[in-house]
């Protein structure tokens, strides 16, 4: 790539960032604001009397205002007052619920109400499988209703707000499942290689947790970005 | 810097604009130069350029492309009819405004 490339490719990458925070504006608004821009980057080249270097280029866009200051002030500019997206607001009502079923199905020794007093045992196998179904269908929902209300959202060129709900919503439980699988990975391994040594095996374990964690925050991010 | 100036300067930012493009026809880069001669006010393009568009979509401001010899095409803007009528309004409620602030202050 030669170096009239990159700075082409430079600048584009810049212009690009900033058209991505003006979602809330017409296309013809966007587009005119990005022409200025280019404009104003070329009339910033010839004032300071550079030439279009790569190196010059970074020192003018280092003195623009960076992409995120052009998020556009909605109310200011549209009259209207982004809502926060219901479909995200459900998924996240169906998530907590999905999580207080899934406690209430998976934890022994919860107290239930039967005809003939209190029994403290497990939910009793009749509504264990209406449970268990829901519990499955809960997750689903709720990540079909994260990825839904994430399109909505950007589609809706900020008259919607609430990513990181979506966002939530979306990622919950398939985290959840990879960090099953994950642990689970890691547990057989660990079986295998302490042969039966406590301190060993607790340690690793703490080591597999933090593992986990540290995959769902990087893949969290990574998605973050991704819908930004 | 203070809030209270922020708001400010945004709300003066739009008028102001209109009386560059009033004066003569020129480009963003060039309108922020004129504006930051003043010490009062310290404008960049993430301010400026949005109002540019807003103007040309509500049809006070007009573009014309001309050619760059280093670039692509340069765009200028110029007031529309409809753009000088809103200028003069805003000029003649400034005074207006001008007037009171005048007057509130010597009263106290």
């Amino acid at each position: 790539m030669n170096e009239l490339t990159s700075i082409e490719s430079r600048i584009n990458q810049y212009l690009d960032a900033v058209r991505e925070q003006l979602s809330g504006l017409t296309e013809g608004e966007v587009d005119s604001i990005i022409d200025d821009l280019r404009g104003h980057i070329d009339a910033a080249m010839q004032a300071h009397g550079d030439q279009p270097t790569l190196e010059n280029i970074e020192a003018v866009l280092a003195e623009m205002d960076p992409p995120e200051t052009f998020v556009p002030d909605l109310n200011e500019t549209t009259g209207v007052v982004p809502k926060v997206s219901r479909t995200a607001i459900i998924g996240a009502v169906l998530l907590l619920f999905g999580i207080l079923m899934a406690i209430r199905f998976l934890i022994p020794g919860i107290t239930y109400s039967a005809v003939d007093g209190i029994t403290i045992s497990n939910v009793p196998e009749s509504i264990r499988w209406q449970w268990l179904l829901l519990v499955t269908i809960l997750p689903l929902a709720t990540t079909i209703l994260g990825l839904v209300s994430i399109s909505q959202i950007r589609a809706s060129k900020g008259k919607l707000m609430g990513k990181p709900l979506a966002l939530v919503d979306t990622l919950f439980y398939p985290l959840l499942v990879l960090d099953g699988l994950l642990i689970a990975f890691m547990f057989m391994i660990i079986a295998t290689i302490t042969d039966g040594h406590l301190a060993l095996t607790e340690s690793l374990a703490l080591l597999s947790y933090l593992l986990v964690i540290i995959v769902d925050l990087i893949i969290g991010v990574i998605a973050w970005h991704k819908i930004r | 810097m203070n809030r209270w100036i922020t708001q400010l300067r945004k709300g003066l930012l739009e008028y102001l604009t209109l009386n560059i493009l009033n004066q003569k026809e020129t480009y963003g880069y060039e309108i922020i130069q004129i504006l930051n001669t003043f010490e009062s006010m310290d404008v960049t393009e993430s301010t400026v350029y949005p109002i540019l568009a807003r103007l040309n979509k509500d049809g006070f401001a007009q573009v014309r492309k001309s050619p760059s010899p280093d670039g692509p095409p340069r765009r200028y803007y110029s007031l529309t009819p409809k753009g000088k009528a809103r200028v003069a309004q805003m000029n003649q409620y400034w005074e207006l405004l001008n007037q009171t602030i005048q007057q509130i202050r010597s009263k106290t």
